[in-house]
């Protein structure tokens, strides 16, 4: 059984050179979420991806160990059956000629009814249960809909740990609300270990075990939860944390308020 | 697979599906015209030549006293066979090396790209000629010839697809749920790319006709008595001023197949283009 996957001191450069993330180290354990933070453009997508080994054209990995319960593994072993990942722009994830059901059966390699099946229970776990949706063309669906076929894809292959890429941006409060049930909820039935990228304290405040801080391709931060939204050690999640309580106080109660409201 | 569901999702309009019926005459004409043909379209007859339509001869005879109709029907199969020949080669080639380019990147693309600038800078009929003259004549020579000056215009327009394409994200999402980077290929790039390179194609199927009627016409293709569209323009020519039928009937020929694929070329291009856009931006 898998337990623990760990990303030590993974760096990712431009094809020039250019560092953009520099000594990341994560780890990821089953049953627990860790809450990755960061402002726009500190290279949160880039570190998934590059322990993934799945960078875009023209970035290189510089060196890095991912391992697996200790034991180191190559990118091409981890993505699909191990690591499951939910990409951050949803609508933009999916071929647009193909339907959902052909999506399911690529990364499956069952026989065609099993993957429908498989699928179909994915799809009602996380509430997309009207049977037209295997059927239907990433453009004949919403945002919120992507965003969760796209979990439902990830959870297929029942792999043992998820990242999943600012999974709530672009979703209503009651949307993200029902994901972030549908996140717990997973954690607790599937024992899946999770990586969360967010921007959203919100997000990181409810459902994350631990948080690790971002800034500028390095982790300058992580400390359990509770912790680091008590005693920020770090002048950047100081920062943060100081930008969102301005805008909560602004524009709407505390997230961990409106999430419950939401929920009941 | 794919390109058959997004053609089942889009409902062709009108125009398009008149020119597909039309297609689907000249490709029946191209397998089956000699058989069809109600006379050997090289049997020569002296006492009936240059005649005007009647019932025997619907279309009449050529200076030969051949009959034009089953010249024309038979010739389909060498004017068109010729060019279905040269856009299966074309496209295989162009696909095909162009992807590799696309996909591999750095100095493999560098220097395929290199060498298909060559190609591209001579005008395709000139090197057509050359390739004639390096070859030979016959239909096969010409069909080559063809290829050759035209597979680097499809192999770069590939390449330029496919490296837009393989930074979608779509693709980056099936590599990290696991599929192999063959299958990715498969599945997620070449029915993107092989339904733009279609589209390019039927509206570059006239070209070709008139490249092979070109050079039959210059009496490089097929050698007389075989028919063929071009070589029946080439025959009328001394008639031209007592019979211009004879030249408008293998003209009117080509003209039809070049207006047919221009039309589905145009068809696809509107059914394809949205579906393709929909769910991405613009390589
Ligand atoms: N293909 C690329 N080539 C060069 N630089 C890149 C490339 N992709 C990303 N970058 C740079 O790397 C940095 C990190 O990008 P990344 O996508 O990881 O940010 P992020 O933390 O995920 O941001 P966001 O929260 O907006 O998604 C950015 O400054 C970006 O400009
Ligand atoms: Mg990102």
């Amino acid at each position: 059984m898998t337990r623990l996957l760990s990303i030590e001191d993974l760096a990712v450069a431009t094809g020039s050179g250019r560092p953009l993330v520099r000594g990341v180290s994560l780890t990821l354990r089953a049953g627990r979420i860790l809450a990755l933070l960061g402002e726009s453009g500190c290279g949160k997508s880039l570190s998934l991806l590059g322990a993934l080994d799945a960078l875009p054209p023209g970035l290189r990995r510089m060196g890095g160990v991912v391992a697996l319960d200790g034991r180191p593994c190559a990118g091409r072993e981890l993505r699909g059956g191990i690591v499951a990942t939910v990409l951050q722009n949803p609508r933009e994830a999916f071929n647009p000629l193909l339907t959902l059901r052909a999506h399911a059966r690529e990364t499956l390699e069952v026989r065609k009814a099993e993957a429908d099946a498989r699928l179909a229970s994915a799809l009602a776990e996380v509430g997309l249960d009207d049977p037209a949706v295997p059927g239907l063309l990433p453009g004949e669906m919403s945002g919120g809909m992507l965003q969760r076929a796209m979990i439902a894809l990830a959870l297929i292959r029942e792999a043992p740990f998820l990242i999943a890429d600012e999974p709530t941006t672009d979703l209503d409060p009651v949307a993200r609300a029902r994901l972030m049930d549908l996140l717990a909820g997973l954690r607790a039935r599937r024992g899946l270990g999770m990586l969360l990228v967010t921007h959203d304290l919100g997000v990181a405040a409810r459902l994350a075990d631990e948080v690790a801080v971002m800034q500028g391709g390095r982790i300058v931060e992580t400390a359990p939860t509770a912790r680091l939204f008590a005693a920020p050690a770090h002048r950047h999640t100081r920062d943060l944390l100081a930008a969102h309580a301005m805008l909560c106080a602004d524009d709407r109660p505390p997230a961990k308020t409106a999430t419950v409201g939401a929920v009941a | 697979m794919t390109l058959l569901q997004a053609g089942m999702a889009l409902r062709p309009p009108p125009g398009l599906r008149l020119a597909s019926v039309s297609a689907l005459l000249l490709a029946g004409l191209m397998l089956f015209g000699p058989w069809l043909a109600p006379y050997d379209p090289t049997e020569v007859a002296l006492d009936l030549k240059l005649m005007g339509p009647s019932l025997a001869h619907p279309l009449g005879t050529d200076h030969l006293g051949r009959d034009v109709l089953s010249r024309l029907m038979a010739g389909a199969q060498v004017s068109l066979g010729a060019v279905a020949a040269i856009l299966a080669l074309v496209l295989t080639l162009g696909v095909g090396i162009g992807s590799l380019a696309g996909m591999a990147g750095g100095r493999t693309d560098a220097a395929i790209m290199r060498v298909c600038d060559a190609f591209l800078t001579i005008p395709t009929f000139i090197l057509a000629l050359f390739f004639v003259g390096v070859l030979g004549t016959g239909p096969a020579n010409v069909v080559t010839a063809v290829v050759l000056s035209h597979w680097a215009w499809y192999a770069r327009m590939a390449r330029a697809l496919v490296a837009g394409l393989k930074r979608q994200d779509y693709v980056l999402a099936a590599r990290v749920a696991g599929t192999g980077r063959l299958m990715t290929v498969v599945r997620h790039i070449l029915p993107a790319v092989l339904a733009q390179m279609a589209i390019l194609a039927s509206l570059d199927i006239g070209h070709m006709m008139l490249h092979v009627s070109g050079l039959s016409f210059l009496g490089l293709g097929v050698t007389p008595p075989d028919p063929e569209w071009g070589v029946m323009i080439n025959d009328a020519r001394a008639v031209l001023w007592t019979q211009p039928v004879l030249v408008l009937w293998p003209g009117l020929m080509i003209m039809l197949t070049v207006m047919t694929f221009n039309r589905l070329g145009d068809g696809l291009r509107d059914a394809l283009d949205p579906a393709l856009q929909a769910g991405g931006k613009a390589p």
